[in-house]
């Protein structure tokens, strides 16, 4: 122990390790940054300088005089003064470069250079190369032009493009790099994608969309929140998730058109998702066991298997087609099994048919009956007026019939001849009159009658137009839907006005008939009455039978008469004009115009038949995948950075309706450096690594060759810090002492210590990096290290003894003993090469 | 008195080496030094130039007290006491020249007159033809008298030797007694040999010591304690010299 302390060969294993962590650290460094200006250089002659190019091509090298053409005649077409430079050929691909002149540096250009070379031969593709440049990557295609719009407006942008699902951001110069890139990040810190994470698998993409839908709707007016997109079905892969997005939307359609079919299993039998029934159809020879499909037979296949039943698609043939519902399984071959049940045709598809043509025959016959009214009558107004004018009449009648009563002589019993024909002449008058009154007031009857059945008919129509099946089936398919929806509210408004005026009339009616069929009555008895008069003779002695029938019209004709004084004939008469100006004056419903609406969206109906459903169905699931949410279990919505993330948290989770649902936060891009700036630093880390693997290999060099001849030594002196004899009474305490002191003996602790010292600062001077690890790792990684050259220190770098005591006899200090004895002995390395200087019998 | 050890003691953890030994040699007397294996003697010899360092006990060499040095002069003093090993403990890289005049050179002689000193000193071993032969080109002999020519090159005051003849081939031992026998002869070097060679013991020592348990059990001249031993250890080596 005093020796090592005293001796000056700590000294040397000072210098042994300053210069062993220098000269790692440079040689590391240098080898680094050789290799650095290496690729560099070679990055230059792959990519030429900055902004050299504009435009890289690649494509298979035996192809590669064809894609040069064709670079070349797109050039010539498009862009003349363009040049085209090829460029090196690596693993079977070789390159092109193409530089544009400044007049095609356009967004217009770039976002149409896809389309210009499209197609190119030996599988050719092209990457943009103008600088300076930036990329942002993942943004969702449906925002894309909400960011591009923001980052075309920063002062040092020229234009944005479309690079692939990338933003390509051409800058104006590459001083304002560092300026662009700030701004857009600006921009893109103004934004967020709330991702709300589902169950996996609980929601199909059918179910996702709407639920996102809910979801961003819910959102919107939370206070502080005046912008939610949702953006589930745009992921980053823009138009696959569009087309995505309306197959599914199309599939949605084309289900909620299809026939609805349920498969009832016969006793016994059970179906699996896949099975294929088959049903007697237009086929000529009815379905027999045994036997072969024909192809006008009707085919379901089961869709579905579960609690509520099972379902099936019709996928040859059409529900029209069906003549009987029994279903034969089919077998292989086209082969029919026995039958396994029964089905339930609804097809909603004729249902619509069916409701359209009715609406149409109900409309035009409503019209009709409208315009024929109005005509022939002009309306219920005529009754009123008419029966105002037999209430005149009437009054003259029983004037007439007064005085005819007064002018009956006593004892003859005879009457004033002119006051008998005056009063038989008013009577047929009125008659006439009456009876026309009569003839009005059936028109009103009927009327009211059409209007009645009109609304029967308009309730059905109604059902199925108005129906949520349908409007469910056609949200989102733009035309069809709205006229639909249009439809339904044209068709309320004219049910809810044809109600109250069936109501109004129907009012009237009731009002009127007991009056109406008075004065029938009244007109009856009177030309029988006058019939007599004219036919027997004016003899009305009293108690006679004219005297009788006379006194019976006097007295029916109060009747009327006062029947008539209670009627209110102005309120009727104000009445009945709201009616028949709502009707036919001022009204908003223009039925003819509704027909017509109602034909065209009938005959926009696709006109498919099921089984044609049923197959592209089948064809979407395929490429959809089955109906699963291809973009995965989650919802996508953009919205401020700035909103109040505990609301719309909140508000999410209700409308998702799983307080539990996760919910995180994703930027709404990620700005990304142009190929240049990319590879320079992907160089820096590859730099960073090399020198990284070289400082190690020399660590475990200086370890092997050096430093452990020094833990040797150290472990052949057990050398160690701690006292050497403790007196313990126990034995187990004294091994558990002793082990203790092996494991913190200096040369453990040396080993520790330098192999960590060592490691962290040839690391931190080299320049050297190791992803995901910092130096206090090195450093423990170091030490670790060290401990494990040190328990194998005696294997690797052995000490001879003997001759140490030789040297220890012989009176030399430990310092000499080292330089001149063990370290010549040991192996050859950098202790070695410093100890040269000092030894002195070379 | 060239060498006088009082009360010496050494343990080894709770192993007892050595258990008070206390020994003089005169100047240019020869001491052998005979027991049984394990006995103390190498232990004994090495804490003499502290090779060993002893638990307690004094070592004087040369009127010197060697347990009272500091290291400085601890190793000035081991200059004086030459040791010659069991293993012969030649340096393997260097020829055997070097070997002998390395500790002159690394005491500061300039590299002539040690490399004379040297050879002077092999020749003595009869080893002046192999100057520039490494330890692995030697024989066993051969090699133990180039051990013996890096002692004596220093010119030492006493020579410990601990069983130098041990590790050789039977018919390599007589060439390195036969040196031993020459440098006793010569009579100006005190020399402490641990041997088992009772022959030369018998014929070359001044004075023989019996060790027993890290104790010394009997000393004397070699034809006393042989022929009328009073130790056990003594009788033992008696019995081996009849046989
Ligand atoms: N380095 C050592 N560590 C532990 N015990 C030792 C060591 N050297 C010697 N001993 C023990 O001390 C005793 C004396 O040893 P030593 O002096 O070598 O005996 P001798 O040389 O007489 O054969 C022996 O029991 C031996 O086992
Ligand atoms: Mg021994």
């Amino acid at each position: 122990m005093k020796i090592l302390r005293k001796d000056t060969f700590v000294k040397d294993i000072t210098i042994l390790l300053l210069v062993g962590i220098v000269v790692s650290a440079v040689f590391a460094a240098g080898f680094a940054m050789a290799t650095d200006k290496y690729f560099a250089k070679a990055v230059t002659g792959v990519i030429g300088d900055y902004g050299e190019y504009d435009l890289l091509f690649q494509g298979r090298e035996e192809l590669k005089t064809a894609l040069a053409r064709r670079i070349k005649e797109v050039i010539a077409e498009r862009f003349p003064g363009a040049t085209l430079k090829p460029g090196i050929t690596v693993a079977g691909k070789s390159t092109f470069f193409v530089t544009l002149p400044s007049k095609y540096h356009t967004k217009e250009v770039f976002d149409n250079l896809d389309y210009y070379f499209k197609s190119l031969p030996g599988s050719g593709s092209f990457s943009i190369m103008t600088e300076p440049k930036l990329h942002i990557t993942s943004i969702p295609s449906a925002i894309f032009d909400v960011i591009a719009s923001e980052v075309e407006k920063l002062p040092g942008v020229d234009f944005t493009f479309h690079d692939g699902s990338n933003m390509g951001v051409i800058m104006k110069s590459s001083k304002v790099a560092t300026e662009v890139e700030d701004g857009i990040k600006q921009i893109l810190n103004k934004y967020q994608i709330l991702e709300v994470r589902l169950e996996k698998g609980s929601y199909s993409s059918e179910d996702l969309l709407t639920l996102s839908k809910n979801v961003s709707q819910s959102l919107i007016g939370i206070k502080g929140i005046d912008y939610a997109k949702d953006i589930t079905m745009s992921g980053s892969s823009g138009d696959y998730q569009y087309l995505m997005n309306t197959l599914s939307e199309v599939k949605k359609f084309l289900l909620s058109y299809a026939a609805e079919v349920k498969v009832v299993p016969a006793e016994g039998q059970t179906l699996e998702v896949g099975d294929l029934l088959v049903l007697n159809g237009k086929n000529e020879k009815p379905l027999k066991a045994g036997g072969v499909m024909e192809p006008l037979n009707v085919v379901v296949k089961v869709t579905s298997v579960d609690s509520s039943g099972v379902q099936g698609l019709i996928i040859q043939g059409d529900a029209e087609y069906l003549t009987d519902m029994s279903a034969y399984k089919l077998l292989t071959n086209d082969k029919i099994g026995s039958v396994v049940g029964t089905v339930e045709v609804s097809s909603r598809k004729a249902q619509l048919v069916y409701a359209m043509d009715q609406g149409v025959k109900l409309l035009t016959k409503l019209d009709q009956a409208v315009e024929d009214y109005n005509n022939s009558t002009g309306g219920a107004g005529l009754t009123v007026s008419g029966i105002e004018k037999a209430y005149k009449q009437l009054v003259q009648v029983k004037q007439a019939l007064g005085g005819m009563k007064s002018g009956i002589n006593g004892l003859t019993g005879k009457v004033d001849n002119s006051s008998l024909s005056k009063m038989v002449n008013l009577i047929s008058g009125v008659g006439d009159d009456l009876d026309y009154l009569a003839k009005n007031f059936g028109r009103v009857q009927i009327l009211e009658n059409r209007f009645e059945q009109a609304l029967n008919g308009l309730d059905t129509a109604q059902l199925v137009i108005g129906s949520p099946m349908l409007q469910n089936a056609f949200s989102g398919t733009g035309g069809v839907f709205d006229k639909l929806v249009s439809l339904n509210d044209q068709l309320t408004s004219v049910e809810e006005s044809l109600r109250s005026r069936v109501q109004k009339l129907d009012d009237f009616i009731n009002q009127f008939n007991p009056l109406v069929s008075v004065l029938v009555s009244w007109r009856n008895k009177a030309n029988a009455f006058a019939e007599q008069v004219n036919d027997f003779g004016a003899v009305f002695t009293p108690g006679s039978e004219n005297y009788e029938q006379m006194m019976d019209l006097i007295d029916s004709t109060d009747e009327v008469l006062s029947g008539i004084t209670g009627f209110d004939m102005d309120e009727v008469k104000s009445g009945l004009s709201v009616v028949t100006d709502r009707i036919f004056g001022s009204d908003k419903v223009d039925l003819s115009a509704l027909i017509t609406e109602l034909e065209k969206v009938k005959n926009s109906l696709p006109n498919l038949l099921d089984e044609e459903i049923g197959n592209s169905v089948e064809l979407i699931d395929k490429y959809v995948g089955g109906g699963d949410a291809s973009t995965g279990d989650r919802i996508q919505i953009f919205t401020k950075a700035n909103v109040d993330r505990t609301v719309v948290d909140a508000a999410i989770k209700d409308a998702v309706g799983d307080s539990e649902v996760g919910i995180s936060t994703l930027p709404a891009g990620t700005i990304q450096l142009d190929v240049r700036g990319e590879l320079y630093k992907i160089l820096g880390e590859v730099r960073s690594v090399i020198a990284a693997l070289v400082v190690t290999i020399l660590w475990i060099l200086t370890f092997i060759l050096d430093h452990s001849l020094i833990i040797s030594m150290l472990k052949q002196m057990r050398f160690s810090f701690l006292p050497k004899h403790v007196d313990f009474r126990s034995g187990l305490m004294k091994k558990g002492y002793q082990l203790i002191q092996k494991i913190f003996s200096a040369a453990n602790l040396y080993a520790f210590v330098i192999g960590g010292v060592w490691l962290v600062m040839t690391f931190w001077l080299a320049g050297a990096e190791v992803p995901y690890l910092q130096l206090w790792h090195l450093g423990i990684i170091g030490g670790v290290l060290g401990i494990f050259i040190s328990i194998l220190a005696e294997k690797i770098n052995p000490i001879n003894q003997d001759e140490i005591m030789a040297g220890l006899s012989l009176g030399l200090p430990f310092k000499t003993i080292m330089r001149e004895i063990v370290i010549p002995a040991g192996r050859p390395g950098m202790l070695q090469i410093l100890n040269r200087w000092k030894m002195q019998l070379r | 008195m060239m060498l006088q050890i009082h009360g010496l003691y050494k343990n080894y953890g709770h192993k007892r080496a050595l258990n008070g030994v206390d020994l003089e040699v005169a100047r240019g007397e020869t001491v052998v030094i005979m027991g049984p294996s394990g006995c103390g003697k190498s232990t004994t010899i090495r804490c003499i130039n502290r090779l060993t360092e002893p638990d307690a006990g004094e070592v004087i060499v040369g009127g010197q007290l060697i347990t009272g040095l500091d290291l400085p002069h601890l190793l000035e003093a081991r200059r004086k006491i030459g040791f010659v090993f069991q293993h012969f403990n030649l340096i393997q890289r260097l020829s055997a020249l070097d070997n002998v005049a390395m500790a002159l050179r690394l005491h500061g002689m300039d590299v002539e007159e040690a490399n004379g000193r040297a050879e002077i000193a092999l020749g003595k071993v009869g080893l002046g033809h192999k100057l520039r032969e490494k330890p692995n080109e030697l024989s066993g002999g051969e090699q133990q008298r180039v051990g013996i020519a890096r002692a004596l090159a220093l010119e030492p005051e006493i020579m410990l030797w601990d069983e130098p003849t041990a590790s050789l081939d039977p018919i390599l031992v007589g060439e390195v007694i036969e040196v031993m026998e020459e440098l006793v002869s010569e009579g100006r070097t005190t020399m402490v040999i641990v041997t088992h060679e009772l022959s030369f013991a018998r014929r070359a020592a001044d004075r023989i010591v019996f060790m027993d348990k890290g104790q010394i059990v009997e000393s004397g001249p070699p034809e006393i304690v042989f022929e009328q031993p009073v130790s056990e250890i003594g009788r033992k080596y008696q019995s081996l010299l009849r046989h």
